[in-house]
């Protein structure tokens, strides 16, 4: 293993759990304050606004809380870019650690990224960067992989811990309920049976429209009770 | 795109139910990755759906299953037609006039016939002479009533009670019955009266059997009286 190579938080899909590829020692882990902003009432909890200087220094130091969080906000985000793009869970979760450690290994460099605000993007373009060379070294391999694994579904739950998923859960449970049975039954239709969305439309008596909006109503409701449990950064005394 | 494109356009949810381009695709995961606030909405709106659809895989095993009771119901391709109001309605209807018409009019009609005094064509029935049967006229209007000497078609024995029976020209039993002995009349003769409604005889032969009955219910023999039947316009 490459001395250079940093300790490569895992990319958590349920599976590889506290794999690690290190070779150098974790940094001592900085005094905390992440932000600025406490949230309402919570004195521990701080809400995560955007990537700034401090939040890239902190990255760079090894700041495990940093560290994690940072892991945790991508990861969701290159899975679901990466899952409409290749075949296979397995094949999402390596591209993900991948993608973390090419970015790790840049930012830890001497002004490897200049600008705080552009890890979002840098993220992203190193993601392209290795789904291209992926494409180029596919065929065999990502056939073969196809063929011998089984394809694990996306489960959004799968880096939250029990009882903040149990939460969430019980938060979704509660929209559903509430939803007209006829909206309930659009989206068992949609999401569960995986049927032809343009035929479920005819079905129900509605547009692409009426689903686009369904879902975000109930995105919107549950979007604050997602924020309150999984969004934010915790802080560590 | 920018971030007001991406709200105005409910991006996350356009992306999630692919809805869009692949050059919209791209733009938006660009955006994505650079802003938070839609960050944190694209990922909201993705564990919203993958929760959503275990939950609902819940919910769906957890229905009540109706198919089996549908499939005992019998009856039930005929109860659709009978819950239709066009149908219905005119069938309770056409039942009230039925039941209304027999309760107000054919019951009382039938009662009132039947408790009301008729004339009936009297004969006296005795045992056959030598060569010749008794003649009766019968007509379809009138009823018939048979006087009957109890007594004297046993023999001149006295019995408790007497059975009687008519049969027809086939020799079939047309009606049978049982009477306690009646109080002679001036003669001294016991008679009995089987009344005949109108219609019942036809032309042809008839009998009447007579059996004197002890209390025990044990019988005495048998007294066979014939008649000819003719109809009443035959006899004038």
């Amino acid at each position: 293993m490459s001395a250079a190579a940093a300790v490569v938080p895992v990319c958590d899909g349920g599976f590889r759990r506290g794999e690690l590829r290190q070779a150098v020692a974790p940094q001592s882990v900085s005094p905390v304050l992440v932000y600025s902003t406490p949230s309402r009432g919570s004195g521990s909890v701080l809400q995560f606004h955007s990537f700034d200087a401090k939040y890239l220094e902190l990255l760079r130091s090894g700041d495990r809380a940093t560290q994690d969080h940072f892991v945790a906000y991508f990861t969701q985000l290159l899975r679901l870019k990466l899952r409409s793009r290749v075949q296979g869970a397995h094949v999402v979760d390596d591209l993900c650690q991948e993608t973390f450690a090419r970015v790790l290994m840049v930012l830890r460099k001497e002004n490897g990224l200049r600008q705080a605000e552009s890890l979002g993007a840098f993220v992203n373009t190193v993601c392209n960067h290795v789904l291209q060379e992926h494409y180029r070294a596919a065929g065999r391999v990502e056939s073969l992989d196809a063929e011998e694994r089984p394809e694990l579904p996306a489960h959004g739950a799968d880096a939250l811990d029990h009882a903040v998923a149990r939460q969430i859960r019980e938060k979704v449970r509660q929209i559903l309920h509430l939803l007209p049975a006829r909206d309930r039954g659009l989206l068992q239709a949609v999401f569960l049976e995986e049927r032809d969305r343009d035929e479920v439309c005819r079905q129900f008596g509605v547009d692409r429209d009426y689903l686009r909006v369904l879902l975000h109503r109930a995105k919107q409701e549950f979007k604050t009770e997602y924020l309150r449990r999984v969004g934010a950064v915790p802080v560590t005394p | 795109m920018n971030h007001s494109e991406a709200v105005d356009q409910m991006a996350a949810e356009r992306y999630l139910l692919d809805e869009m381009s692949a050059e919209e695709r791209e733009a938006f995961e660009s955006h994505v990755f650079e802003c938070v606030e839609c960050g944190q909405d694209l990922q909201a709106a993705a564990l919203f759906m993958d929760t959503a659809t275990e939950e609902l895989a819940m919910m769906k095993a957890a229905a009540p299953k109706t198919v089996a009771a549908e499939r005992k119901d019998w009856f039930g391709w005929l109860r659709p037609l009978f819950a239709t109001p066009a149908i219905a309605a005119p069938a309770f209807g056409l039942l009230l006039v039925l039941i209304g018409y027999q309760n107000l009019v054919q019951l009382p009609a039938l009662r009132h016939q039947a408790g009301e005094p008729s004339l009936m064509v009297t004969a006296e029935l005795h045992g056959a002479t030598r060569g010749s049967r008794q003649v009766i006229a019968a007509s379809a209007t009138q009823g018939v009533a048979l006087a009957i000497p109890v007594e004297q078609a046993v023999g001149g024995l006295g019995f408790p009670s007497y059975r009687v029976e008519l049969y027809d020209a086939g020799g079939k039993l047309v009606w049978g019955g049982v009477m306690a002995a009646p109080a002679a009349n001036a003669e001294g003769d016991r008679q009995v009266v089987l009344a005949l409604p109108a219609g019942m005889l036809h032309a042809g032969t008839y009998a009447v059997t007579v059996a004197g009955q002890q209390n025990q219910g044990a019988g005495s023999s048998v007294s066979r009286m014939e008649f000819d039947v003719q109809a009443a316009e035959q006899n004038k």
